[in-house]
């Protein structure tokens, strides 16, 4: 019963008790109907107060002096019954005395997990050699449900990726391919750096040195930028999730060529009038894009076109959000800090909108004066020469596209 | 001037891709010494690929004159998610494409229960395209910079719900910047009223533009708008309270102001110089060949 409950040694005599107890109630005396308790009390015992031995329970704390948010109860190990009263026998994890209670609450459906092997496997597994060792550490997790499974998997001839030493996806290239010309070998040693998988998790991902590294550079990123600032877990206020995203960019060819991971927020989990209150961010329409060519040529003008790398990262907030420590990458000294953040990150709600303002300030501030009509259109006059910007914010991209035009030959002035 | 905008764009984002304006939101856009090219080739192949019509017979006018579309009630049905997704890619095709507004915006109607010939008129427009996928809009230099608009109006179009459909274009001197077709949202008892709302809705949209050329430095007039109904325009310039345009009083009233502070002007326009009627229904090959050209649609040769 200790073994089977893990309990230490120092509870035989508990164990003993109980066993006693039990097998008082519940044997039958050989030759009779009766059970060794009716032959020496006369009744009938009664077995409905009985519990697993070794049970997690809940001591109700009647006795020390409690605060009202504190805990009402202490966690125990059931240990048996008392002899005098109808109280149980509890090991209490807290003060650690074993003591009689009554009231107390007994979990007694068994741990589902008991995290060792079944001893039939491993001893199955020492005689079919080195290849099960593969097996079980690829199964840790599952261990217990797929113990069946194991022993199937073990009967079955080596697998490809013992003999080979390496795993399939880490071989660049076909092996069967043969010997590869010199010009092919170019498009091999491009992606000699990268990592040909796309990661599902994060714990995936932190197993393969490319991907840690593409994170790490994602984060120096924001390091560099001043993105965000550790701060301690405030009380009261939304913490917005984050996530991984991991994409693998090829070129024409279709090989990889980069290993991009990107850390987004889980931008749903915020709440509107608390996070973040306007996400409205005015978009270009086709209509004035098609008056605005239809003036440059009027006024002959030339158009120039403009895209700003990650905008959404370049804009200041006005709300505070405070977003988790990415996963995988937590600092060790502060594991329950926040970061909060300075500046917009992917996914968050207000994100369009902080880079709307904050192009528009900037371009404010550069002499532009923006438009009555079409919010997004930006004119600034230099002594009758004419400069239009008109400001594109894709969402889906987060990049800004612009037209921006300049005067050519003649002024305004003139016309 | 150029320069120094992206320097100083530079100082502050990071930044990537400048140059002429070339492609932007499928847009292809060439710019030459007093002309702009606009087509959306690319995109046009794309979407006659994507429906497998790249195959198809070629035709030269987007909708049989005949053919008037109705709901179709015991019409066989066909996949609404691939009619719908058909939709969605030729209305943004639309954005260079004049030529097939209107009849792109009959089919967008059946939408919801689409039938076997609302399918037959797309995949036509879809040939159309085929044979026209390197068309675009013409956009040339001219001394004049007036804002002209011609409104027309189908009556009773629907056969459905007998609703008027109104077609408007505007030119900027003689490039054609804005158009669109639109099924009223009441039932018209005239064609005066009919004419009459067109001319409202183009109204707010000329002013719209107006003030839009005014951030750009460009002044206007009074602005013309040609329509093809005498009585709507004498209505517009008469202030009597007619018994017959009592309940269109609110678009009446906001036409004849416009009219009063001279800030719109209506004129009559022959049908024969009616622009917007390529906007109201399936015409012929030479009358719609006609249209397209005046309207800026070109093919533009490589040069």
């Amino acid at each position: 019963m200790l073994h089977a409950k893990r309990l230490p040694y120092r509870f035989w005599a508990e164990t003993m008790n109980t066993t006693c107890h039990i097998h008082n109630r519940v044997t039958l005396r050989t030759g009779t109907t009766t059970t060794l308790y009716e032959l020496w009390k006369g009744r009938k015992p009664t077995v409905k107060y009985f519990h697993v031995f070794g049970s997690k329970c809940y001591i109700l704390t009647d006795k020390d002096y409690k605060r009202k948010m504190d805990p009402k109860s202490d966690e125990g190990i059931f240990l048996g019954y008392s002899t005098n009263s109808r109280a149980y026998r509890v090991f209490n994890s807290r003060t650690k005395v074993v003591m009689e209670s009554i009231n107390v609450v007994i979990d007694d459906v068994p741990d589902e997990k008991v995290p060792d092997v079944d001893p039939d496997v491993r001893t199955y597994a020492q005689e079919t050699n080195v290849l099960v060792q593969v097996n079980e550490s690829e199964h840790e997790e599952e261990e217990i449900e797929e113990a069946e499974k194991d022993q199937v998997s073990t009967s079955k001839g080596p697998s490809i990726r013992v003999q080979k030493n390496h795993p399939q996806e880490l071989i660049i290239g076909d092996p069967d391919q043969g010997i590869t010309t010199r010009r092919s070998i170019e498009v091999v040693s491009s992606s000699c750096f990268v990592s040909k998988i796309e990661p599902k998790s994060v714990k995936e991902a932190l197993t393969d040195e490319f991907w840690i590294e593409a994170m790490q550079e994602e984060l120096n990123q924001f390091k560099r930028s001043e993105l965000w600032d550790l701060v301690p877990r405030p009380e009261g206020m939304n913490v917005i999730g984050t996530k991984w995203i991991y994409n693998n960019k090829s070129n024409e060819h279709g090989t990889v060529t980069r290993n991009k991971a990107r850390l987004v927020t889980q931008g749903y989990t915020q709440v509107e009038g608390l996070d973040f209150d306007e996400t409205f961010a005015p978009v270009a329409r086709l209509k004035s894009i098609r008056l605005l060519l239809g003036v440059s040529c009027i006024l002959k003008f030339k158009l120039f076109q403009m895209d700003v790398k990650s905008a959404f990262l370049n804009e200041y907030l006005n709300e505070e959000v405070y977003v988790e420590q990415p996963k995988g990458f937590v600092d060790p000294s502060f594991p329950n800090h926040v970061y909060r953040l300075k500046k917009a990150l992917y996914g968050l709600k207000q994100a369009p909108r902080a880079w709307y303002e904050t192009l528009t300030q900037f371009l404010v501030n550069q002499g532009y004066r923006k438009g009555e009509t079409d919010k997004t259109l930006f004119v600034k006059d230099d002594n009758g020469r004419l400069m239009i910007a008109q400001i594109y914010v894709f969402f889906m991209e987060c990049r800004t596209r612009w037209f921006n035009i300049s005067f050519s030959k003649c002024s305004l002035s003139l016309r | 001037m150029v320069q120094h905008f992206i320097q100083q764009m530079q100082s502050e984002f990071e930044m990537s891709l400048f140059g002429e304006l070339t492609y932007f939101l499928c847009l292809q856009v060439k710019q030459m010494e007093d002309t702009i090219y606009i087509s959306q080739s690319k995109y046009a192949k794309n979407i006659v690929k994507k429906f497998g019509m790249d195959n198809g017979g070629h035709k030269r006018t987007p909708a049989a004159t005949h053919l008037k579309l109705t709901k179709d009630e015991n019409g066989i049905y066909v996949d609404q998610s691939m009619y719908k997704s058909m939709i969605g890619s030729l209305l943004y095709l639309t954005a260079s494409r004049q030529d097939i507004t209107f009849v792109v915006g009959v089919c967008a109607r059946y939408q919801a229960e689409p039938k076997m010939s609302h399918l037959t008129l797309v995949k036509r427009i879809l040939k159309y395209i085929n044979s026209t996928s390197d068309y675009g809009i013409l956009h040339s230099h001219s001394e004049n910079s007036m804002l002209i608009g011609y409104c027309d109006v189908d009556w009773a179009e629907s056969a459905d719900d007998r609703k008027s459909t109104s077609s408007v274009c505007f030119f900027l001197g003689n490039n054609l910047i804005s158009w669109f077709n639109k099924k009223h949202n009441c039932v018209s008892l005239s064609t005066v009223e009919a004419e009459y709302i067109a001319a409202g809705s183009s109204c707010s949209q000329l002013v719209w533009m107006k003030q839009m050329l005014k951030e750009y430095n460009v002044e206007q007039d009074v602005l013309t708008l040609y329509c093809d109904n005498l009585s709507a325009i004498n209505i517009s310039k008469n202030p009597i309270q007619h018994s017959r345009t009592k309940h269109i009083d609110i678009r009446h009233h906001f036409i004849r102001d416009l009219v009063e502070e001279k800030v719109v002007t209506l004129e009559h326009a022959d049908t024969e110089e009616q622009l917007a009627d390529i906007f109201t229904k399936a015409l012929d090959v030479k009358q719609f060949e006609k249209l397209r050209g005046k309207l800026g649609i070109f093919l533009h040769e490589e040069t």
